[in-house]
């Protein structure tokens, strides 16, 4: 892109908080560094497997990252604990939120409190973020299971978990 | 339509690369033998040795004939092996299950596009055995670079399990730290992530000189407002009770004050840049504001509330692949510095 601006560079920091807070007890307080540095990381995992992703596109002359492309760049590389999981909750989401997108939308617009900051990557050309992608990560209790393994690890989970149905339904118009 | 016609073409491969898997399992030695002479080698020959062994996929054809030979030995594997795909059909397993669970799917043909989709997501682990394969009769073929990268990354997946631990690569890069050892998998990518950053650094630079705030608008606005003595502006609720209060009332104190006007992020900044201890409340507050905005403004503020107070501090200690790439994360944190000093003038 032209101009990566410096909002676009890191995760809201607001939205990494929440998934933090969520393994830790009511009283558990997070420092300042902690938020900052699991930011940076969650950013870095991110741009590292959508960049992955964005290349096979590239090779194969495709626009659009789908989730087949970040399952396989998760697989080549390395992190197979990961796409295991991630590829059992794609299929699981898909049997049974699979066609209604419009449907969700508007049932998801209904809490306002979930939403997420709109934003593009700077690099490539993955679907947008949106509230019920968020929400949809909620559902899956072996991604549960899977977040209760440590902070970091199913921070970055939590997210990629949540890119995935977006891309499902980003591929309605082709 | 084009693209289920691109589909139908790779599932048309399928097929044959399954039968190739099942002749591959019989030559397990060969493939070991791979391994040790891969082990003993170091960075510079290791591509070169690999090089010579690389064969075209083009060459599968011609790989069948041999596999004819072989055929009565392979019916009870194909047997034994088809019982147990069945029950892996819906289940993405790893290993050797994975690669037999294509083999109904091709013989079957369907046309639901579920299954479509579950092929295709399964044609670059088949990619593996088809490399491992060429590699057991080592005919020397030359063959375009990029792929051959790509052939060799699947192919050292497959070896995995075969070797105690993974295989750590040097960086070529220089690094303040000396050489850093990452997992093989991830070196090319982590080499493009270095590059990608350093771009980025640089449209950093020119984007933020141009504008040290977010929201034209909002800038505009922000400028008309009337201001106080010390550049505060004025007919906020909180200026009459000035920043004496302290604990959760500074926090309600700044929430309201947040909301109530128009210019969100020029009175964010403005009253970070004065007191620090406000900066630190306002992070502690953020579960109990909602919106995108205002976690879009909190986003900046967090960073340059890093900026500011961790100028001087030690290098923190990040995840692995970000500790390689320590070196681009210090530009954009003087970039911050240097915006902040720029908003003092505003």
């Amino acid at each position: 892109m032209a101009g990566v601006r410096e909002q676009d560079q890191y995760m809201p920091i607001a939205n990494v908080i929440r998934i933090m807070r969520r393994i830790l007890p009511a009283h558990a307080k997070i420092s300042d560094d902690a938020k900052e540095t699991i930011q940076e990381c969650v950013s870095e995992y991110i741009s590292f497997i959508t960049a992955e992703a964005n290349e096979r596109c590239q090779r194969e002359q495709r626009k659009t990252v789908t989730a087949e492309d970040v399952l396989w760049a998760m697989e080549k590389l390395g992190f197979d604990n990961y796409a295991h999981p991630l590829s059992l909750y794609l299929h699981r989401y898909r049997k049974t939120e699979g066609e209604p997108a419009s449907a969700r939308r508007a049932s998801a617009s209904a809490s306002p409190s979930m939403q997420m900051h709109p934003r593009t990557h700077p690099h490539s050309h993955p679907p947008n973020y949106s509230h019920h992608g968020f929400g949809m990560f909620d559902f899956d209790p072996s991604s549960q299971g899977f977040y209760r393994d440590d902070a970091s690890s199913s921070g970055s989970g939590g997210f990629v978990a949540s890119f995935d149905p977006y891309a499902n339904i980003k591929r309605d118009p082709l | 339509m084009l693209l289920l016609l691109l589909q139908f073409l790779q599932l048309s491969f399928i097929l044959p690369m399954a039968m190739q898997t099942v002749y591959l399992k019989k030559h397990e030695g060969n493939a070991h033998n791979f391994v040790g002479t891969l082990s003993s080698a170091a960075s510079a020959p290791w591509w070169s040795a690999f090089g010579s062994q690389s064969v075209h996929q083009g060459e599968s054809c011609g790989q069948m004939k041999p596999f004819a030979l072989e055929l009565p030995n392979c019916i009870d594997q194909l047997a034994a092996t088809k019982l147990s795909a069945r029950g892996a059909e819906q289940v993405l397993g790893e290993g050797h299950t994975t690669q037999f669970t294509i083999f109904p799917d091709g013989c079957k043909m369907s046309d639901d596009a579920q299954k479509l989709q579950t092929t295709i997501s399964l044609q670059s682990s088949l990619t593996d055995p088809h490399s491992r394969f060429e590699i057991g009769f080592s005919q020397p073929m030359l063959c375009a670079k990029y792929p051959y990268t790509d052939q060799f990354y699947g192919l050292f997946s497959a070896y995995a399990p075969q070797i105690s631990g993974r295989i750590m690569l040097p960086l070529n890069m220089s690094s303040d730290d000396g050489p850093i050892y990452v997992n093989a998998k991830q070196y090319h990518g982590i080499i493009r992530r270095r590059q990608s950053r350093a771009k980025a650094v640089l449209d950093h630079k020119l984007t933020k000189r141009c504008k040290p705030y977010m929201h034209e608008s909002r800038h505009l606005h922000a400028m008309r407002r009337p201001r106080g003595s010390g550049g505060r502006f004025l007919n906020t609720r909180s200026s009459i009770n000035g920043n004496g209060k302290l604990g959760n009332e500074v926090h309600k104190t700044v929430g309201e004050q947040l909301q109530s006007s128009d210019s969100q992020s020029s009175e964010f900044l403005q009253s970070e840049v004065g007191t620090l201890n406000s900066s630190k409340e306002t992070n502690g507050s953020s579960p109990n504001i909602s919106g995108s905005e205002v976690t879009s403004m909190y986003s900046r503020g967090g960073l340059d509330s890093f900026s500011l107070n961790h100028l001087g501090s030690a290098v923190h200690s990040f995840a692995n692949m970000i500790d390689g790439g320590r070196g681009m994360i210090i530009p954009p944190k003087w970039v911050a510095a240097a915006g902040n000093c720029y908003n003092l003038k505003v």
